[in-house]
């Protein structure tokens, strides 16, 4: 079930935010905080969608193991940009293999996704190219 | 910064591989036989078009506003590596047979003289490429699909390079 993939990418994103907040100060502290509660709410909604199509949702881990150490502020905008990639990743894939409002969910998750990864990695370099041509491929 | 005519050749050049299906997609027929009609066809043809006006349009803007290079090459770049995807799409999507059409890529328009207007003016043209990639998604199976969400997600996020 490729809702249930993007239910635990979101699980994922929630927990890593989670940690790279916390070491990022100013407007990315609190970019980082708004990002959270989005992907807390987009998880939320899927956890009701689940429930409705009889499905059953993985509960969300007690911790991740994250891609790379976090030390610092540097590391913190370069785990949010991977975790916007992953997430993105999670629902292209439910793309295809959903209809309707579903799909549509779907697509605007991943816009969205692909509109915060932007707008971090412009925070970790102002001349790197900040999009890719195929979120989430 | 590319030249226009250079872009025109360009895009003549990748014109060939499409130019059939927009013959599909617009109706034509061959011989006595008529096309199935093919909403999700008609769509990729939309949203190629679209890819190459836009991609006209970024090279009229370079052309007019050599200072915004740096920010606007990696995009005209996303876009030209869309109309490759989506050309691909169509051509193995046409019915074998068709009679080629010519397609009109329209006219790139001035470019205002501002780079913030300039600007701005490219940002309205994302948004709405994003919704017409988003439709033509929802029509879309598969891969196809897929593709088109990437899209309109990628032109979406060019909004944010360009404010």
């Amino acid at each position: 079930m490729s809702l249930v993939d993007a239910l635990a990418a979101e699980h994922a994103a929630v927990y890593a935010y989670g940690v790279l907040g916390a070491r990022l100060t100013g407007a990315d502290r609190r970019e980082a905080t708004a990002t959270e509660a989005t992907h807390r709410a987009r998880r939320d909604a899927l956890l009701l969608r689940l429930a409705e199509t009889g499905a059953t949702p993985p509960p969300a881990a007690p911790a991740y193991t994250l891609p790379f150490p976090v030390p610092d502020a540097r590391a913190a905008l370069r785990l949010a940009v991977l975790v916007e990639e992953r997430t993105a990743a999670a629902w292209r894939a439910a793309v295809p293999r959903t209809t309707a409002t579903d799909r549509t969910a779907a697509v605007t998750s991943l816009t969205d996704c692909a509109v915060r990864a932007a707008r971090w990695r412009r925070r970790i370099s102002a001349t790197a190219p900040a999009t890719v041509p195929f979120p989430g491929s | 910064v590319t030249s226009p005519a250079l872009t025109r050749r360009r895009a003549l050049g990748l014109l060939g591989g499409a130019v059939a299906a927009a013959g599909v997609a617009s109706g034509c027929t061959t011989g006595s036989e008529t096309p199935e009609p093919d909403p999700v066809l008609d769509a990729l043809v939309a949203v190629w078009t679209g890819e190459w006006q836009l991609i006209r349009r970024y090279d009229a803007t370079l052309a007019r506003h050599p200072s915004l290079a740096a920010r606007l090459t990696s995009v005209r770049e996303d876009h030209a590596a869309h109309a490759r995807a989506i050309g691909s799409l169509i051509t193995a999507r046409q019915s074998p047979g068709a009679t080629p059409s010519a397609v009109a890529v329209a006219g790139k328009g001035a470019v205002p003289a501002t780079a913030a207007a300039a600007l701005a003016g490219l940002a309205t043209a994302e948004t709405k490429a994003a919704a017409a990639a988003t439709s033509a998604c929802m029509l879309a199976a598969g891969d196809t699909a897929a593709l088109l969400a990437s899209v309109a997600a990628c032109e979406a996020s060019h909004v944010v390079v360009l404010r």
